[in-house]
């Protein structure tokens, strides 16, 4: 009898420890996976922000400027005239942006319109 | 039989019992007795701390747009241990990161576990190491300060070192603001160096302090352009431009030339990265003739209608003799400003007195750092009224015998436009952390009277209309400002040069509101040397612009204009 629940016990303790092993197991498992997507989630931030990278490089004041200044389209300064002559609105230099500036409602007549130097 | 079973069972069973005591045992001694022992050769052996730099602060302009970041970027690394055939990696890596043979060969045969190979390259590059899947090579996550505005504020800005450690410009001057606190993460390695992710330890780094600045990038672009077309167009040497706002003492634009790409800063010299504007002194010439001016109004002493007899272009001093560039006879007060007589000026400072002359400049903050928040300011240079010599009297009232900066310049033809007030420059407008802003505070105190601020205001104004300064005005607009032509200071020969000369202009916008000024200064221009001629038509071109983009519709004339 005393043999008997002796041997339960080893077996019991042997389960015990193989659950324990097999937890164990399933944890480092877990943690791999973890460390995999944590790879992968690196790799996207990466391409991410070499993205961002690009677009933010791409589309600085100086990229943006010389863009407009090109196209003949001013995108950020206000159409004021400073004289009282009134200028011949500058035409855009393609009928692209003619078509934009003309649904936007974008008028070009600031290109000329600043005042000569006083005689 | 049976008992010979039995006995058997009864040994292999005493068997399994003395093996697991055993190996209890021998469990029991590794596990408590040297547990300490066996932890830290395991955790030096699978644990590996990973460093977690706390990323700097981005710097913005006044709206918005990012003039400076962190990207991350990827450094490689060996461990020459692993490398066997050190010649063919080598020749690998020198192919895909455009480096030298001999040098990677150099690092691999060092008998080190770590060595740098590259540092902050492009993830396009990393991908490209990384599918040669080279056993030893390894990558490091750094971030990388960047640009994306390249040349544009520059030298505003500044350059951080490879640690992203500020060491010039803004960079440095809010190093302490901008640079986060790094972080640690302790991380499992398996046998294959793979980390893993088990119940990481991690000291959390701190991201450092976005700024925001005062500068208008659009502003500063337009002006760098202009600034550029002028030095090419007169052959010039170098040139600055500072536009301020009068009332606050906030810049919107600091801009110099030749200026540097900052994501290639290795390229380039200190020198050229030198902030000219902030950094450099020099004799101001006739923009100086501002401070005589505000000394004889606030002082009462002459009248406009008073008259100067300018002594027909040549007139005798102790010590030396006084020229002006056109010949004049009899000149009023007002005149003798439009005309920039150097004469006129020198006979108005000495009736005024040295000592007010002298009290004048300092009030008007020459002599003293403005507190402008960039590094390396100069103080200028006005000495004290005990050194002043015969000369002194009649050459520093005319910008001579004097070094000034740029920033001291604009300063105090600030004061004159907003009303007498003396204010503090700054470009940083507030600094951002987790949501809370610490706003820079607007400094100024009154130096001189609203009234002679208006007086004076008035008399540049007729400097622009009728004066040396015609080549600035902008019709329909109120602009007031001085010319200056400075002959440069041979330090070498100790004698003025006759070929080194700084044209500037100095001028505010009186219709705009608040009133802006802009100062111009460019160093040695070829073909002509005078303000008027020089940096009058820049500040024109500059004027014009800011005028359009700040909001120019409000001026009475311009309104009109628009309507009609």
């Amino acid at each position: 009898m005393k043999k008997k629940s002796f041997s339960i016990f080893i077996v019991f303790l042997f389960i015990a420890s193989l659950t324990f092993l097999h937890q164990k197991i399933l944890i480092y498992v877990e943690a791999y996976k973890i460390s995999k997507n944590h790879r992968l989630s690196n790799e996207l931030v990466d391409k991410r922000d070499y993205l961002v990278y690009n677009l933010t490089k791409e589309t600085s004041v100086q990229k943006i400027n010389q863009w407009a200044e090109k196209n003949n389209f001013s995108p950020t300064e206000k159409v004021l005239a400073l004289n009282l002559r009134r200028a011949e609105p500058a035409k855009p230099a393609n009928k692209v942006m003619a078509m934009f500036n003309d649904l936007l409602g974008i008028p070009t007549g600031s290109f000329t319109a600043l005042a000569g130097e006083k005689e | 039989m049976k008992i010979r079973d039995g006995l058997r069972a009864n040994y292999i069973y005493a068997f399994f019992v003395v093996f697991f005591i055993l190996l209890f045992l021998r469990i029991t001694y590794l596990q408590v007795f040297k547990k300490n022992f066996f932890q830290n050769l395991a955790q030096n052996q699978y644990y590996r701390l990973i460093p977690l730099s706390g990323k700097r602060g981005a710097i913005f302009d006044s709206k918005g747009r990012i003039l400076a970041t962190e990207i991350n970027t990827h450094s490689v690394f060996a461990d020459p241990h692993f490398i066997k055939d050190k010649e063919a990696v080598a020749r690998l890596l020198s192919e895909k990161l455009n480096l030298p043979k001999q040098k990677i060969k150099g690092r691999l045969m060092q008998k080190k576990r770590f060595v740098w190979i590259k540092r902050k390259i492009p993830w396009s590059e990393k991908e490209k190491i990384k599918a040669l899947k080279i056993k030893g090579v390894g990558f490091l996550r750094e971030h990388k300060r960047f640009y994306p505005q390249d040349k544009l504020t520059s030298s505003l800005l500044g350059i951080t070192d490879i640690d992203s450690r500020g060491v010039d410009g803004l960079e440095l001057q809010y190093d302490s603001y901008l640079c986060g606190k790094d972080g640690m993460v302790r991380v499992l390695q398996d046998s294959s160096s793979r980390e893993v992710i088990l119940t990481p330890q991690i000291i959390t780094p701190q991201e450092g302090r976005d700024i925001v600045l005062t500068i208008d990038s659009q502003l500063q672009y337009w002006v760098e352009n202009f600034l550029e077309e002028t030095i090419k167009k007169f052959s010039a040497k170098e040139g600055s431009v500072i536009i301020m706002n009068a009332a606050t003492g906030e810049i919107l634009v600091l801009a110099n030339y030749p200026n540097f790409n900052p994501n290639n800063s290795k390229e380039f010299s200190p020198q050229l990265m030198r902030d000219k504007a902030v950094c450099d002194m020099f004799e101001p010439g006739s923009v100086f003739k501002a401070v005589t001016l505000i000394a004889a109004i606030e002082e009462n002493t002459f009248s406009d209608s008073d008259v100067i007899f300018c002594e027909n272009g040549s007139y005798k001093i102790p010590g030396s003799t006084l020229h002006d560039v056109h010949p004049y006879g009899s000149l009023n007060f007002r005149q003798v400003f439009e005309k920039s007589s150097n004469i006129g000026v020198g006979k108005i400072a000495n009736k005024v007195g040295s000592q007010k002359i002298y009290t004048y400049i300092k009030k008007l903050g020459f002599g003293d750092k403005t507190g402008i928040d960039l590094p390396g300011e100069i103080r200028g240079n006005v000495k004290p009224l005990s050194s002043w010599s015969k000369t002194s009297p009649y050459m520093i009232p005319i910008g001579q015998e004097v070094g000034v900066n740029l920033i001291q310049l604009v300063r105090a033809y600030a004061v004159i436009a907003n009303g007498g007030y003396l204010t503090k420059p700054h470009v940083v407008k507030g600094i951002y952390s987790q949501g809370i802003c610490k706003e820079t505070p607007i400094e100024r105190k009154m130096v001189i009277s609203p009234s002679t601020a208006a007086r004076a205001k008035g008399i540049l104004e007729d400097v622009v209309k009728k004066g040396t300064g015609k080549l600035a005005d902008i019709e329909g607009v109120k602009i007031g400002g001085k010319t200056g032509t400075a002959q440069h200071f041979d330090v070498k020969l100790k004698r003025y040069s006759q070929t080194q000369y700084r044209a500037s202009f100095v001028g505010f916008i009186s219709d705009l509101d608040p009133p802006i000024v802009i100062g111009v200064s460019v160093f040695e221009p070829k073909g002509s040397h005078y303000g008027g001629v020089v940096s009058a038509p820049l500040f024109k071109k500059i004027a014009e612009k800011t005028i359009k983009y700040l909001g120019g519709e409000k001026i009475p004339a311009v309104a009109a204009a628009n309507q009609n």
